[in-house]
């Protein structure tokens, strides 16, 4: 059997088609959800079905852990503003429309630009960012997703700045577990400042 | 007058709106400005850090792009020239793409502009010294040469992007700035760019006559005493210079140089002396208001590279499809 996608080629498809090959599509992932509903349809489609919901399981309940985790580190601590962004040739802020914006979300990031991603709607992956935007912001720690962050300086000299991996943030597997980790991790260290 | 008052009230009102239009008000942001003009404080402001240099790239890009333009429709008597005619834009877009595959750019700021300027004179010593072998007439030659080499960067340029299209963070940063951008510019940009645009606008107008006499032909240029080869091997120097600080400071931004200089024409003169000087006027203002136009609107999904394609060409439809037009590329 063989697995496809909505984008894939349609010559590829042709091809495993006139090979008599089985296709099966999974569902686009556009939520966190999407993730557990991918792994429990895959497993049961490889006829590994309880493999399946035991990673599907997980992934929810590492979600439930550090969303717990976190609401205990910020319970008798004051808010902080931190702000989240992406760098390719410039800064961008992650919209809901993909899986890290909603991670973000979930965590309380990039309050300050609520409005900002409230204007951009959902026809965006992301939103590009000035550095006056971020200035304006004020943050008061910059989570920064990017290989080159080490090249990196935005105009708030004065604010903390910290690092994840965006090879993990931006894959729509299980390994979106981690990413979230990762995302707990630097806001962890941010409140112990 | 009148037309000359109203150009330089839209300059002045686009200049100001970049300025003062901002997400920090700008009245703290004046007050910044006093502040770090007096040696109080020396911390980021927007204006002096971000708009100012904004505008300046926004200016100087436009202003190069279109006098860049018209230069090279006035010396190949042809309404369709543009910079990339002789594969200017192509090899600078090619270098620069290579110094964003390899990252020297975050080790050496200056390698960007050193590789869009290197790669537009780089194709241009190319396209001169393969068009001088035939026994053509040397324009000819020159626009022959330069559309077979962009067309073999061009597939160069796709083969390169093919192969790497694994690495989506690296073909996502292409992406952006091929796209065209005027975001995150800084003073950093402004160096890169100002010594360039200066030193190309400046030859345009100094050869602004003899461009004039080059319109009607190289072989009456040549009875009217101009020393054709010289002063077209200047100009084409200058319009590398321009395209190339165009290209590091703000990407690609295509159909400038091809339609505004037609624009400026239908509004003003054919006269390169006093084309060139308004080309460079309106290039700089009609660039910077793209760019205030996309802010002040909010829209993310297009940036001024894409906008200036889609209005460009619109407008050159618009020329074609009229019918009594005529492209005047000579003075009267």
């Amino acid at each position: 059997m063989a697995f496809v996608s909505s984008y894939s080629h349609p010559v590829i498809i042709q091809t495993l088609k006139n090979q008599q090959i089985p296709l099966f599509s999974l569902c686009d992932i556009t939520s966190i959800d999407d993730v557990s509903v991918s792994l429990r349809e895959f497993g049961e489609l490889i006829g590994k079905d309880n493999e399946a919901e035991l990673l599907a399981l997980f992934v929810e309940a590492a979600f439930c852990a550090i969303d717990n985790r976190f609401h205990t580190l910020i319970a008798k601590k004051d808010k902080k503003n931190v702000i989240y962004l992406n760098y390719h040739s410039h800064y961008a802020l992650p919209t809901n429309r993909s899986l890290v914006g909603q991670m973000v979300a979930r965590l309380g990031i990039n309050k300050a630009f609520a409005q900002h991603l409230q204007t951009a709607g959902d026809h965006h992956w992301s939103l590009p960012i000035s550095q006056e935007d971020i200035v304006h912001a004020n943050p008061e720690c910059i989570i920064i997703s990017s290989p080159h962050h080490q090249y990196l300086m935005p105009a708030n000299k004065e604010c903390q700045f910290l690092a994840v991996d965006e090879s993990v943030q931006e894959t729509p597997s299980q390994y979106v577990a981690l990413a979230y980790f990762d995302l707990y991790n630097a806001l962890a260290e941010a409140y112990q400042q | 007058m009148m037309k000359t008052m109203f150009f330089i009230l839209v300059a002045l009102a686009v200049s100001f709106g970049i300025i003062f239009y901002g997400e920090i008000p700008w009245d703290i942001a004046w007050e910044g400005v006093l502040k770090r003009l007096a040696g109080f404080e020396q911390s980021w402001n927007p204006i002096l850090d971000e708009r100012l240099p904004r505008l300046i790239v926004l200016l100087c890009s436009g202003a190069s792009l279109a006098v860049a333009g018209a230069v090279m429709q006035s010396l190949f008597q042809n309404p369709l020239a543009a910079p990339n005619v002789l594969g200017m834009s192509v090899g600078g877009t090619l270098a620069t793409i290579v110094v964003l595959i390899f990252e020297w750019h975050f080790s050496y700021p200056f390698v960007i502009p050193l590789a869009a300027v290197g790669g537009s004179l780089g194709i241009l010593l190319l396209v001169y010294g393969l068009s001088y072998r035939q026994h053509s007439p040397p324009m000819v030659n020159l626009i022959l040469t330069g559309i077979a080499i962009s067309t073999v960067l061009i597939a160069a340029q796709s083969a390169l992007l093919y192969a790497l299209r694994e690495h989506w963070q690296l073909i996502q940063t292409i992406t952006e700035w091929e796209a065209g951008s005027s975001l995150d510019r800084s003073w950093a940009h402004v160096h890169m760019q100002l010594p360039l645009t200066l030193i190309g606008l400046w030859g345009c107008f100094q050869y602004r006559e003899e461009i004039n006499i080059l319109a009607l032909g190289e072989d009456e240029a040549a009875n009217l005493g101009v020393e054709v080869t010289k002063i077209r091997w200047r100009l084409f120097l200058c319009i590398a210079l321009l395209t190339g600080g165009a290209l590091a400071a703000v990407g690609v931004v295509a159909f400038f140089g091809l339609v505004l200089p037609h624009l400026v024409r239908t509004l003003t003169t054919s006269d390169n002396r006093t084309l060139i000087p308004l080309c460079a006027f309106i290039g700089g203002v009609t660039l910077a208001s793209l760019d205030l136009s996309l802010r002040i609107l909010h829209i993310h999904t297009f940036t001024i590279g894409n906008i200036s394609a889609v209005l460009g060409g619109i407008f050159f439809l618009v020329i074609l499809l009229q019918p009594n037009r005529s492209f005047r590329l000579q003075q009267g």
